[in-house]
């Protein structure tokens, strides 16, 4: 069995999570009462499990309606549950062991021993430790987040995006009609049975929350107390109707997801538009109450703190009707501007038809400090989608960026990022003849290698890299569809199931052959790392013979010790971000090795897509920290590049340069690639009109997505010394934004390297 | 001459402040006024000269035996450049393990500048930006009106950031490839410019005179030095000279210490260290002066 620590966490976490309202005795018995349940439904069909296991969870996580909600839904969690994600709580039949560790301590040590009971019964039973059971391979493959890796797995189903014109068209009576109509069609089976008590579950939290706004309202104002009652009604109302105004539309959409476990939520201007749309030409609301309504919406994702989610995404090609969504979407840009949270990750996709004011409400937005919109072109991204995803135009107008910047296909596809591969230390351990040069482990895995004393011609060394590469590309995919398939018989993740097309239809469950389009994403890490190292060797050993390989392969791997000069020459060779040919070019010709290595391993192996995605949280820095020293210079320890972007510092060339740079790339051949640039504000605001013309001329020239932080000079130099005067400093990290004085200090240093235009 | 070289101390894309739309600023070697608050010494020599940063120099002595001239030597663990011996030959610029050493340009031909500069065609064309020569004095580098009328047979617009302390021939053989002349202003009183910049207040005023007379598109700036030109009444007789010479585009450039370092580099005295730098809002009176006089006055670029 590979050697593994169920303790170690299992996600980035930046934002701090709100306490449970539940008392920790109350959590205990909670927890108790569901592994009791697990425990019970041993034998039976998973269907019947998870839905008993539901109950107990549903509707006793609710919280109590805060005095500032306007529409109704907030939830605990708990170290042991159901779930899909492992950014709140955990994935199908969950123990998050090292929340359970830290859970113990808020008890009477009399009770220790029912926890410790708890956690012994999860060792065998939480579904990633199952995966990681199979899916680990000692020295070679590791678990999310174990930086001694090239390459780490796990078990998650990340960024489900559902129908939700589904579930407004038809309202939870009619998705059991539907269901029933299927049921009578095909065969009955435990997946319709189960999805129909998951509808009841559903009716019944109405119920329960319907309860909590009676009890809020006592010794409430008028105000609040009408607040209440238009939030009851809705509950009552949405518990088998289908929505006909904004509250209970949003308040439908809002229940549905939590009981789902989703954390992203998608086209929310195309799903909730008509009803804003229609409810203010019809009088019922005015422009005032949809800001209130979207802010408590926006305040409601930003409690749930999952610091690289919640995805809101608006605008863009494919939407039903583009002037309902355009309202929703110019409330949604004033309410994005006013908040500064650092959720929801507010996006906007755009393209050449997309009207004037909403772009310069982007970019106010944005300039304001904000972080938000993140932009995304559909003129670049609609046809890359279909190529990359393999689908047609009219779904892959549907495409939707989640997490970090991932693409899934709104309500008809999985596309999960269960691997994360260190390209960086797979070209280390290919020049270091099999051996990781940070701990002196061999990670080759049984891969022939060349010793670089025998390896002659850049040539050589680059195909015994790809080799390597290839190699690793093979774990990826065996482990992806490992993944899938141990969710897939510990659970139906039923709510989600119900929402995505074609599990109804089908019969299935979303991993069981239910889900339309099986897709699957790998986090790529130090792209540039590696592209300006083969850069930097090529000339400075082939080409300028300054040094041998094996000599450089010696020096690199003492960090430079004793031969400063070598590794300014390694920093001073061309650099990608500086419109170079040779740095570009090197560039993309790794990432079409990786790109095309990943997704020719998923269409062989029967999905609809495996695609690389250029899109890292802060984990850029956290493998920096285990990852040595690379022959671009890069030190010992120190962060990789961040997604799409050069090695801080490295792009010199100013801001044109930089976007030529980005643009080099084939979008049709990944799922979604990040671009950050930050400006000083007196560029951004300052000369706006200039801001807004390059970044047309960047998409206009293939230039896919953008992300901008603004800031001025030597601020975030001073945030790091004076904290508490820069609370409110936001910055996007990568695929996240977040405050800049909560962020780790290396992750900070990485932030204050990237170079800052205007 | 269709290929002319010139001495280029750096090549600036994406710039905003030095003519309209996004431009990429070319800076040249060589200058013939002496400004003491110029934040580009390195760029007044007409040749390359050698920076030497202190910061970045850990004193190992590598680069001692590799200088032909023996004008490097390590002297109580600091690392010393005899200016009066070097010759600018760079042998020190690749040994050095910490990149201290940099020459400060390199010769570049009008194809090799114009290569660069083209990359960004799309920018101007968006923003209706261009080239901008700057420096230095664009306009002492031989060859410069062939790089110009390359530039506009390209499509560019050109900009030329100059002291105008020369002769008006060479203006007058530009004015076809110049869509915007930046002109410093430096200073109302003959013998103040003189002394401070060693630029003749005659030459460069009958200078701007004939370029207004022959329809040339003049931008003055001035940039604004704390105890030289800061005063109001001195900005009054800068502003009024401006207007006597039919000129109401304006520019007011801020006083600020980034050109400091520079000096250490170049082993030079600094003698501004003690001034203040100057804000966009420490401008704002007298640029209402000068709105008030009837001048278009922008701050900064």
């Amino acid at each position: 069995m590979p050697k593994f620590s169920v303790e170690t966490p299992q996600n980035v976490a930046v934002s701090i999570k709100i306490p449970p309202e539940m008392s920790p005795m109350d959590q205990l018995e909670l927890m108790e009462r569901y592994t009791a349940t697990h425990r019970a439904y041993e034998g039976k069909s998973r269907e019947e499990r998870e839905i008993a296991c539901l109950r107990v969870l549903y509707p006793a996580l609710f919280r109590s309606i805060e005095p500032d909600d306007l529409f109704a839904g907030r939830l605990d969690f708990l170290p042991i549950g159901f779930g899909c994600v492992t950014s709140i709580g955990g994935v199908g039949h969950y123990c998050v062991f090292n929340k359970l560790t830290a859970f113990k301590d808020l008890l009477p040590p009399d009770e220790h021993e029912r926890v410790d009971a708890l956690y012994d019964y999860w060792l065998e039973h939480d579904l990633k430790t199952k995966y990681c059971r199979q899916a680990l391979k000692d020295d070679v493959v590791g678990m999310f987040i174990d930086c001694e890796y090239p390459l780490i797995v796990t078990a998650r189903l990340s960024g489900m995006m559902l129908n939700y014109h589904m579930l407004m068209e038809l309202g939870i009576d009619g998705l059991r009609k539907r269901i029933r109509e299927q049921q009578e069609k095909l065969e009955d089976n435990d997946f319709y049975r189960a999805s129909l008590a998951s509808l009841d579950l559903f009716s019944s939290c109405c119920d329960h929350l319907a309860d909590k706004t009676r009890t809020a309202m006592e010794g409430s104002t008028p105000k609040r107390r009408e607040e209440l009652l238009r939030m009851e009604a809705a509950l009552l109302h949405i518990r088998n109707d289908r929505p006909e105004t904004f509250v209970e539309a949003l308040q439908l959409f809002w229940l549905y997801a939590l009981l789902a476990g989703v954390i992203n939520y998608g086209r929310m201007d195309d799903v909730l538009g008509p009803f804003l749309a229609r409810d203010l030409r019809m009088g019922r609301l005015t422009e005032d109450e949809a800001f209130s309504l979207l802010q408590s919406l926006w305040t409601m994702i930003e409690n749930r703190r999952t610091t690289v989610n919640g995805r809101i995404i608006v605008g863009g090609r494919g939407r039903r009707d583009p002037e309902s969504a355009d309202i929703f979407t110019r409330i949604a840009m004033d309410v994005a501007h006013s908040c500064r949270y650092v959720e929801p990750q507010f996006t906007l996709r755009f393209d050449r038809e997309t009207p004037e004011d909403i772009i310069d409400a982007a970019l106010d937005a944005i300039g304001s400090g904000a972080t938000y919109p993140t932009l995304y072109n559909d003129d670049v991204h609609v046809p890359a989608v279909m190529r990359a995803m393999r689908v047609d135009e009219k779904t892959a107008e549907q495409y939707v960026p989640f997490g970090c910047g991932e693409f899934v296909i709104q309500g008809q596809s999985v596309g999960t990022p269960n691997i994360c591969i260190n390209l960086l230390k797979i070209l280390q351990i290919a020049l270091n003849n099999g051996v990781d040069p940070m701990d002196g482990i061999d990670k080759s895995d049984g891969v022939p290698l060349l010793p670089a004393e025998e390896i002659g011609s850049f040539d050589v060394l680059f195909s015994q890299y790809k080799r390597l590469l290839d190699h690793y590309f093979d774990l990826s995919i065996e482990s992806q569809l490992l993944s899938y398939e141990v969710m897939n018989q510990e659970v139906s993740f039923l709510f989600t199931s119900i929402l995505m097309d074609d599990c109804i239809e089908r019969g299935k469950a979303v991993l069981d052959g239910g889900i339309r389009y099986l897709g699957g994403t790998v986090e790529t890490y130090g792209n540039i790392n590696v592209s300006d190292s083969l850069t930097a060797i090529k000339k400075v050993v082939f080409e300028d013979q300054r040094v041998t390989l094996s000599a450089l392969r010696d020096a690199v791997n003492r960090d430079f010790d004793g031969n400063m000069l070598l590794r300014r020459h390694l920093w001073e060779a061309p650099k990608y971000g500086n419109d170079n040919d040779e740095a570009d070019t090197m560039a993309n010709e790794v990432f079409e090795f990786v790109a095309n290595g990943i997704r020719d391993r998923g269409i062989n192996a029967g999905m609809t897509y495996f695609l690389i995605v250029i899109s890292n949280n802060q984990l850029n820095t956290e493998w920096g920290r285990r990852t040595a020293a690379s022959y671009d210079g890069r030190r010992k320890g120190q962060f990789m590049n961040p997604a799409n972007n050069p090695q801080g510092g490295a792009n010199t060339s100013g801001p044109t340069a930089m976007l030529n740079s980005l643009t080099r790339f084939d979008a049709g051949l990944h799922g979604g690639s990040l671009q950050n640039i930050k400006f000083t504000p007196d560029f951004f605001n300052g000369h706006r009109d200039l801001v807004k013309k390059m970044f047309r001329v960047y998409f206009d020239r293939g230039g896919c997505q953008l992300m901008v932080t603004i800031v001025n000079r030597g601020e975030l130099e001073k945030a790091v010394k004076n904290p508490d005067a820069y609370r409110d400093l936001l910055v996007r990290v990568s695929g996240f934004s977040a405050v800049f004085v909560n962020l780790e200090t290396d992750i900070q240093e990485e932030l204050m390297s990237r170079v800052l235009y205007g | 001459m269709d290929n002319p070289k010139f001495f280029v101390t750096s090549i600036e894309r994406g710039a905003y402040h030095d003519g309209p739309g996004l431009r990429t600023v070319v800076f040249f070697q060589g200058c013939p006024l002496h400004c003491a608050w110029c934040c580009n010494p390195e760029t007044q020599p007409f040749r390359p000269v050698l920076l030497h940063d202190g910061r970045r120099c850990v004193a190992c002595g590598n680069c001692v035996p590799h200088c032909p001239q023996q004008a490097l030597s390590l002297r109580e663990g600091r690392l010393h450049v005899d200016r009066s011996r070097c010759i600018s030959c760079g042998r020190c610029v690749p040994v050095c393990p910490g990149g201290a050493y940099s020459l400060s340009s390199e010769i570049m031909s009008s194809e090799e500048i114009l290569a660069v500069v083209m990359k960004d065609a799309d920018y101007y064309r968006a923003t209706g930006g261009g080239l901008t020569l700057s420096g230095g004095e664009p306009f002492c580098q031989q060859g410069v009106e062939v790089l110009l009328s390359q530039a506009k047979q390209a499509g560019l617009t050109t900009c030329v950031e100059t002291t105008a302390a020369l002769s008006y021939k060479v203006l007058e053989s530009v004015l076809p490839y110049v869509d915007f002349f930046y002109i410093d202003l430096k200073h109302s009183d003959r013998d103040v410019l003189l002394r401070e910049t060693g630029a003749d207040l005659d030459l460069v005023t009958s200078n701007i005179g004939k370029l207004m007379d022959d329809g040339a598109n003049v931008t003055l700036r001035t940039a604004v030095i704390p105890g030289y030109n800061d005063d109001l009444p001195t900005l009054r007789s800068i502003f009024h000279l401006a207007l006597a010479l039919g000129v109401t585009t304006y520019v007011l450039l801020p006083f600020h210490q980034l050109g400091r370092a520079k000096y250490a580099k170049l082993g030079q005295p600094y003698t501004l260290e003690h001034l203040k730098t100057l804000t966009p809002e420490d401008m704002s009176e007298a640029a209402a002066l000068g709105r008030r006089m009837g001048l278009d006055i922008r701050i900064g670029g």
